[in-house]
């Protein structure tokens, strides 16, 4: 009993992904949408009914005249009370590919990011322009970086081959290492007319090779949000002052954990953190709080991964 | 026509949303199937709110839609989603090698669909024996049988785990 009562921890860090709250709210909305359609048809079949009993035409015209009005005017009231934050835009794979072959498995999942049409609220027309533009140029970079990955990653596992297979691997051995290339994204914020996305690019072979990229848009302004944003003026303070208390309560908390520079045994040894700056790596999260992210190796030994700092506003 | 109805249950689920996605994740193990299912889930309910007719038993009312989802889907994706050690490694990313709570939720998450449910919702949605057997449309004794059994289930799988470790 009591062990099942502690697996309930795994259950609640099952991970809730960003685009939830978009499904539940947009499915929300459309359903709405629907009931209002039926609605007003059994209302009007009522009218119908009354017709039956009602001699002068004239007057029932005016009577489902009334009714339709009424109906319809109380639906849009109930829409608005619907408390729906919806997205500008929604982020579709638009490509997706496997290529395995002898050498490697390459598995590669394209974002794109598409304005909701239906559903512009916010976006007066000539501001939708550029929007579209600007959505368009960062679709564009975003292939851009996938594709040279992807051939970068090609040639230095075609490379890696060359050395196994002179040194005396065979081409059963290279088989067993199942090499591949992985590239896929993950959407960390949606909501209003802000889109937190993270692109993921990883060579199983060599973590180190590993990249991430981070899309923080602002699809009103059609801008990259920057911390200074969120934050205000003082987000340098704001963020750093976490970040080191953050990094202390960690190494309490776990004491094999070492942030360089900072806390931990040998730490001082070692340059580490020191401050963040306009470009520093981060993404929104579902509370719309960045997360400050540093690279594996970049403010902690190796060991401990990729370190995620969230600054709350 | 009941509206306060209509807007409690979109309440309902605006405030529920993270509990329904990790039973369905439960289920399916997989992100997109797990939207899925939760994307039916709501439409169904919407759609047929008005046979709601006790105003508190939203809970379990939803709860029984979602659960009905799962399964459908599950039936009708026709292969068998079994647990997937690699998945639910991905979760748990930063733990111990060897993780008795882990070991634990696989074992329940490999259980036979019926036990499965019962203990999903009692240990990790906290819900009342009674809640669930009002969610599951069964008699309250037929929720405890099939607790017990899944209960004695867990217990003799883990003991056997732990000799031969």
């Amino acid at each position: 009993m009591k062990q099942i009562k502690e697996s309930k921890d795994i259950y609640d860090s099952i991970k809730i992904p960003g685009e939830l709250k978009q499904v539940v709210d947009n499915t929300l909305k459309e359903q709405a949408g629907n009931l209002n359609f039926t609605r007003n048809r059994s209302k009007g079949n009522i009218v119908f009914h009354l017709m039956k009993y009602t001699m002068a035409a004239a007057a029932v015209s005016l009577i489902f005249f009334s009714v339709a009005l009424n109906t319809s005017e109380v639906f849009a009231k109930e829409v608005d009370k619907i408390p729906v934050i919806n997205g500008l835009a929604k982020v579709l794979t638009v490509r997706s590919y496997e290529d395995v072959t002898d050498n490697q498995k390459i598995s590669v999942k394209v974002p794109n990011i598409e304005i909701n049409q239906a559903d512009n609220n916010g976006l007066d027309k000539a501001n939708q322009g550029e929007t579209e533009q600007f959505v368009a140029d960062v679709n564009k970079e975003i292939d851009k970086i996938i594709d040279a990955y992807v051939a970068d990653a090609q040639k230095s596992i075609d490379e890696y081959k060359q050395a196994f297979i002179q040194t005396g691997g065979t081409e059963e051995e290279w088989k067993q290492k199942d090499i591949g290339v992985k590239v896929d994204y993950d959407v960390k914020y949606q909501a209003d007319n802000r889109l937190s996305l993270v692109l993921t690019a990883d060579e199983n072979w060599c973590s180190a090779y590993g990249k991430k990229y981070y899309y923080n848009l602002d699809l009103k302004d059609n801008t990259q949000i920057s911390l200074k944003d969120i934050l205000g003026e003082d987000y340098i303070n704001i963020a750093n002052e976490s970040i080191i208390s953050q990094m202390k309560n960690r190494v309490q908390d776990n004491k094999d954990y070492v942030y360089w520079g900072i806390a931990g045994d040998g730490a001082l040894d070692i340059d580490g953190f020191t401050s963040i700056d306009e470009n520093t790596n981060f993404y929104i999260n579902e509370k719309g709080n960045p997360v400050i992210c540093f690279d594996k190796y970049e403010v902690a030994p190796g060991f401990m991964g990729a370190q995620e700092f969230e600054i709350i506003k | 026509m009941n509206d306060t109805a209509y807007d409690k249950l979109t309440e309902h689920i605006i405030n529920n949303q993270n509990n329904f996605y990790r039973i369905a994740y439960c289920y399916v193990y997989n992100k997109e199937s797990a939207l899925d299912i939760i994307q039916n889930a709501i439409c169904k309910a919407l759609e047929s709110y008005e046979s709601l007719r006790n105003e508190k038993a939203i809970k379990t009312w939803f709860y029984r839609i979602l659960i009905n989802e799962c399964l459908q889907y599950l039936r009708k994706s026709k292969k068998e989603i079994i647990c997937d050690p690699i998945d639910m490694k991905e979760e748990i990313y930063y733990e111990d090698a060897y993780e008795p709570k882990l070991e634990v939720y696989e074992r329940v998450c490999q259980l036979p669909e019926q036990m499965k449910t019962i203990i999903i919702l009692h240990f990790y949605e906290q819900m009342t024996l009674k809640e669930i057997s009002q969610t599951l449309d069964v008699n309250l004794n037929t929720v405890k049988t099939r607790l017990y059994a899944a209960l004695k289930r867990l217990k003799n799988e883990l003991e056997v785990e732990y000799e031969t470790n």
